[in-house]
């Protein structure tokens, strides 16, 4: 095999392993004669078996992403493929259906995303009316009890309704729903901001053993920045509507490169009374003489990139 | 001067119950503690422990439906003691409230009056405590919002709450905070609705403000890395009671409740490697139901038989350390903390002293 041949066969196997793909994406809002740049030139991959991880400020524009993809909004420009499928651009809901089928994410607050004149089973239940799985109403009630079991809640509770449980059980019977699809990707987005220290360990360790179990990928949005380096294995920092830099998570930690992500990462409040982040520089982008329209993507090493001019890549390459 | 002269404010034995459709729930069933002069305190736990609720009971802004069975606030002033919970609503109003003990809300946004500019606010939190003309409460007001970094005061003030970004609206609510130079500030979750980069601004801006003013600060959070940079003292808050509090380096390096253990170990730090995150079976106690014994035993993987009978009492574990846990007592079996958090302490403590030294 020659040289040539032998790189084909790698970039097929690698672009085989690539689940989601996001490419050059603008997602714009155009309200009374102002325009919202809520996403600008995003492109970011997600393998197989992969969790990438959001992080950014509020208005960042992480939402945003995560809501272009399942298609609740509509993206100005850019593709998106997942599964080798083209997701912007969808004329009918049958086409919708068709290429989103995979695709299931869970909300923030659980008490607003679960009808609260439903029994739990049923809501759950509903997702495999939708799709199609299951032939009789026992089968889907035995997949269901066996998605609560997973999930750590008793299958006897499966016909109460959502008031009767706590905020981390309603968070557990939203990723029960998303799960009983069997999907390829679940996008989280803030998952866990609603829930106490305790409960959030345990959706955390439930996430990264479903996650292990089944295979499947998670874009996991977050602002809590220790959580998305624990459970993310990539990570993309997104800064007023720009991603800035992606690697793995230790790339990310342990080597920032773009002076946002590192005011990002020095800020984060230390478990530790005696080593706290004291007068950080603080990252001001009007002032710092960055304009994020100007950059492009520079490969650092390895899945290590960040988002800004030559000139400024050299710059920060000197710094370390 | 002994711990009594400097206390500013007690809290003594406060038992709140809160009368629901569905019935009584205990929201607070003893709460203890004493806030000390120039001093933060910092009060962690989950949600429906009742930080919040002891610092409404400390402003008297409790609901209608909150029902206080017993207990003091002892508010100290120059020599005065008076208990606030003998006093009328409308006199701590006028008296308290905002001129002695003011308060931060979480959501810098509801806190503000939508329809009025920050100066008019301002001018009306400080003329409303005292006699003074409105140009010399706008002079006031500038200095104030200087104070609490705002750059550009005479803009500010001109500007309506909306037209200010949610890390600048909560320096707005500090500053009316201390318009009329409290000598407490009650902080509950101030950074909770904040970016990490904006919430470490405010946090440094708060400590400058605890320092150079010397008041005392209570600061109700759930996040254990705001509260390790920003407290001398904690007091853990568990199913409506104190059930650890010691300064800040007893409960972060010498921990000794299994629930604190919990706390500590359930959130990943920077430093931390991956793997399994240690966590607390199950969840809070109903307590809309009564409650025998330890409150935390069921959840308790080191509960003993005595735990499911009787409330333990406070056990001294050092002059400022106490801790309300049957394990402290002589009789009960020697229990270590788990070896992860074990392992995290000794890195915590090592890192400590690679930075002290760093920085000598």
């Amino acid at each position: 095999m020659s040289k040539a041949e032998n790189k084909k066969t790698k970039q097929v196997k690698t672009d085989q392993n690539v689940l989601l793909s996001v490419d050059d994406l603008c997602m714009y809002f155009d309200t009374k004669g102002k325009r919202v740049r809520a996403s600008e030139h995003i492109s970011f991959k997600i393998n197989k078996g992969e969790t990438f991880g959001l992080v950014g400020e509020s208005g960042s524009g992480k939402s945003t992403i995560g809501k272009c993809i399942i298609g609740l909004n509509k993206a100005t420009s850019g593709s998106i493929k997942f599964n080798g499928l083209e997701l912007t651009g969808i004329k009918n809901r049958k086409e919708y259906k068709q290429k989103h089928n995979g695709i299931q994410m869970i909300f923030q607050d659980p008490m607003s995303s679960l009808n609260p004149k439903k029994q739990v089973g049923e809501i759950v239940r509903e997702a495999l009316v939708i799709n199609h799985i299951g032939s009789s109403r026992e089968e889907q009630e035995k997949i269901v009890a066996e998605i609560f079991t997973k999930v750590g809640i008793p299958t006897e509770y499966m016909n109460r309704y959502p008031k009767d449980f706590s905020g981390g059980q309603r968070q557990r019977i939203g990723i029960a729903r998303a799960l009983v699809v069997n999907p390829k990707l679940i996008i989280a987005d803030e998952c866990i901001a609603a829930l106490d220290a305790s409960v959030q360990a345990q959706i955390v360790n439930m996430l990264h053993h479903i996650k292990q179990e089944t295979g499947t990928s998670f874009l996991f949005i977050s602002h809590d920045l220790n959580m998305v380096r624990f459970l993310s294995d990539r990570i993309g920092v997104l800064h007023l509507g720009y991603l800035l830099e992606t690697g793995t998570s230790d790339e990310i930690f342990k080597n920032p490169i773009h002076p946002y992500t590192k005011s990002l990462l020095a800020a984060i409040p230390r478990m530790n009374p005696v080593v706290q982040p004291e007068k950080i520089k603080v990252y001001d982008y009007s002032t710092s003489g960055i304009d994020y329209a100007l950059g492009k993507w520079h490969d650092v090493e390895g899945t290590h990139r960040v988002w800004c001019t030559d000139l400024e890549y050299k710059e920060w390459g000197k710094q370390e | 001067m002994s711990d009594k002269a400097q206390a500013v404010i007690e809290v003594k034995n406060l038992d709140i119950t809160f009368k629901m459709p569905t019935g009584n729930v205990h929201a607070l069933r003893g709460v203890d503690f004493t806030l000390r002069e120039n001093e933060v305190l910092a009060l962690v736990g989950e949600s429906g422990c009742g930080k919040s609720v002891t610092a409404k009971a400390i402003m008297g802004i409790l609901p209608e439906n909150g029902m206080i069975n017993s207990g003091e606030v002892v508010f100290h002033d120059g020599g005065e003691s008076i208990d606030l919970l003998q006093k009328k609503i409308s006199w701590r109003r006028k008296n308290i409230n905002g001129s002695k003990i003011s308060m931060i809300f979480q959501d810098p946004m509801t806190s503000l009056n939508p329809t009025m500019s920050i100066g008019a606010q301002l001018i009306v939190a400080i003329r409303n405590h005292e006699e003074i003309t409105k140009k010399e409460a706008y002079a006031r007001s500038l200095e104030l919002l200087y104070e609490v970094g705002i750059t550009d005061p005479e803009r500010t003030m001109e500007q309506y709450p909306h037209q200010l970004s949610g890390g600048m609206r909560q320096r707005i609510v500090i500053a009316i905070a201390l318009s009329c130079n409290p000598k407490v500030i009650i902080c509950d979750e101030p950074t909770t609705a904040l970016d990490v980069t904006i919430q470490n601004r405010i946090l440094d801006l708060i400590q400058k403000i605890q320092r150079t003013r010397g008041i005392s600060v209570i600061f109700i959070t759930h996040n254990l890395g705001v509260v390790a940079k920003i407290a001398d003292y904690v007091g853990v808050m568990y199913a409506g009671k104190i059930i650890e509090v010691g300064s800040i380096f007893d409960v972060f390096y010498d921990p000794r409740h299994p629930y604190t253990w919990g706390l500590l170990s359930a959130i990943p730090d920077v430093s931390d490697e991956k793997g399994e995150l240690y966590s607390i079976p199950g969840t809070p106690p109903n307590l809309a139901k009564e409650i025998v014994g330890d409150a935390f035993a069921p959840r308790n993987p080191f509960a003993l038989d005595i735990d499911f009978k009787a409330e333990p009492p406070l056990f001294k574990a050092s002059g400022t350390h106490y801790v309300a846990s049957w394990l402290m007592d002589e009789r009960a079996p020697k229990v270590e903390m788990p070896d992860n958090l074990k392992e995290r302490i000794a890195s915590m403590k090592k890192e400590g002293l690679l930075y002290v030294e760093g920085r000598e």
